[in-house]
């Protein structure tokens, strides 16, 4: 292949794949927020799942500067990181949140937990 | 639709499904088949070739071939995976479906570890990992030793096993769904089977489609520890030039990836022989009434497909706008937050669906509905993304530079 055009491929999948984390992030906020405005202080916490440390900084500063509720968040870059959020008596009644991107990364571990926790893949 | 071959054989366990769209240049998996260490009436194989070509690659295997068919599908329509698949399950007499690459090796154990496994996990659906060879001195391929493929040249060997098997941080994007799968043809028709809607188109499809749909509906996947295929470079192999579906940018279908994300078991379009066979209505057709919807023809064909010079992706089932899903409905368009797709939320849905004529109306009523101080993050994390991924991927470019660069002066 010419170089070119391996420049070219390499840019295309890139753009397409930061595109979707852009995406799939967006998601997380916009839900985060909107889920947030439903629940009143003091109700069941949420716990959200993400699988980079950037998306848990960010969040962490949307939070500080109140643009999102309080919630707890857990990094599971790899899949031996699930083990606690995947036991049955992890967090309680708290309210799973998980991004898509890290489900899709892990579902052969989240898949079940869909139908035994209040888990919600955005 | 033509047959070229029918099989003969009576009551095999496993159906091998092997597709090519007239391009395939070799099909060594037949020879290896040939030295498998079971019954040969234990598996059939099945071809199916997409337009009208009989390739004569298969030619010198054709004693291994039992049932090859061709779909006589119109050169000016786009290949389409998942219709081969559907005419492949249609077609399968075998209790076990395999949908596997026709370029790879396999090892004599290969059928005996699949129907081994299907014995003690009767609910799943098994994946068997590939080992890839990058030399070109294999091409054309020269039936080169097992050793051979995993050794000089090739690029996931760890350990013995392939990265994709022993991967715990990326298993989706490092594991090839692509090389072999095998399920219950039962359950693959439970399911509706392959999904023919338009995303699967060209190179970006593949059986995961129906891996991750079976797990909606509670089945096991599972991934073979000890048996491995074995493929060795050949021109072509990445899928250049072809048209590319939506995808993630590691050319994983999104469309599936949403089925696996949102729980849904049945294709968005499914095929009419299967739906059938699922109803159990017109068993008696066989795979002669295999049908194939006319609206292909028109949807699928290469200049619908192709604007200007460009192949330009099809229209994804579902759109993210400002976090927001968008929906096309019989009304108009429909935007909502995913979370209502969760049952705790849904009887929130009046509160927060937004309806419009147009996908235009729809993105000016979304833009009025976000509080401009959400609008204001987007960009910021647009930023921060893109600039964090650049980083990473350039750490990650020299880190793997820097051992290069130690391994040969130490070698």
């Amino acid at each position: 292949m010419r170089l070119w055009k391996r420049i070219a491929m390499r840019w295309f999948q890139f753009r397409d794949e930061v595109g979707g984390l852009i995406r799939g992030f967006q998601v997380l906020i916009v839900n985060l927020a909107l889920i947030g405005k439903l629940r009143p202080v003091g109700l069941e916490p949420i716990t959200v799942i993400v699988d980079s440390w950037r998306e848990a900084t960010i969040l962490r500063l949307l939070w500080i500067t109140q643009l999102l509720p309080r919630h707890k968040i857990l990094v599971v870059r790899r899949a031996c990181d699930l083990h606690l959020p995947i036991q049955s008596n992890f967090g309680g009644e708290s309210l799973l949140i998980v991004t898509s991107r890290a489900f899709t990364k892990h579902y052969h571990l989240l898949a079940s937990l869909r139908h035994q926790r209040r888990l919600v893949v955005l | 639709m033509k047959f070229i071959k029918k099989s003969a054989r009576s009551g095999p366990k496993v159906s091998l499904i092997l597709l090519d769209w007239s391009v395939r240049e070799s099909f060594h998996l037949l020879h290896y088949l040939s030295k498998q260490d079971v019954d040969r009436d234990l598996f059939e194989v099945i071809i199916i070739e997409y337009y009208s070509r009989v390739s004569d690659a298969i030619r010198p295997f054709e004693d291994q071939v039992d049932s090859w068919l061709l779909l006589e599908m119109p050169e000016d329509c786009y290949y389409h995976k998942h219709l081969m698949y559907n005419a492949g399950i249609v077609a399968a007499q075998g209790d076990i479906c395999v949908i596997c690459d026709s370029d790879a090796m396999v090892k004599p154990g290969f059928i005996r570890s699949i129907i081994t496994e299907f014995e003690n996990h009767p609910n799943t659906v098994l994946h068997i990992d590939q080992f890839r060879n990058a030399r070109k001195d294999l091409y054309p391929f020269c039936y080169p030793d097992f050793s051979e493929v995993t050794g000089r040249g090739c690029i996931n060997n760890v350990g013995g096993k392939t990265r994709g098997v022993v991967d715990d941080k990326d298993p989706i994007h490092n594991r090839n769904y692509g090389a072999c799968m095998c399920a219950r043809r039962d359950d693959l028709i439970a399911i509706g089977g392959a999904d023919e809607h338009i995303d699967y188109l060209g190179h970006i499809c593949g059986p995961y489609d129906m891996t991750f749909r079976l797990v909606n509906s509670g089945h096991r996947e599972i991934w073979h520890q000890t048996e491995f295929m074995y493929h060795t470079w050949h021109p072509g192999q990445d899928g250049e030039d072809n048209y590319l579906g939506p995808h993630d940018g590691r050319h994983m279908s999104t469309t599936a990836l949403d089925a696996l994300i949102s729980g849904r078991t049945m294709p968005l379009e499914e095929n009419e022989s299967i739906k059938n066979l699922r109803l159990a209505t017109d068993l008696a057709q066989g795979v002669e009434a295999f049908r194939i919807a006319t609206t292909h023809f028109i949807s699928w064909q290469k200049d619908n497909i192709r604007k200007g010079k460009q192949w330009v992706a099809g229209n994804s089932s579902r759109k993210i706008w400002h976090g927001f899903v968008v929906d096309q409905t019989a009304d108009g368009f429909v935007a909502y937050p995913r979370f209502l797709e969760h049952p705790d939320f849904s009887k929130f849905q009046d509160q927060f669906e937004i309806h419009a004529s147009t996908e235009v109306d729809l993105h000016e009523r979304l833009d009025d509905s976000i509080p401009f101080r959400w609008r204001l993050v987007f960009p910021v994390v647009t930023l921060l993304t893109y600039v964090s991924r650049a980083l990473g991927l350039t750490s990650l470019y020299l880190q793997r530079r820097w051992g290069r660069l130690t391994h040969e002066a130490y070698t």
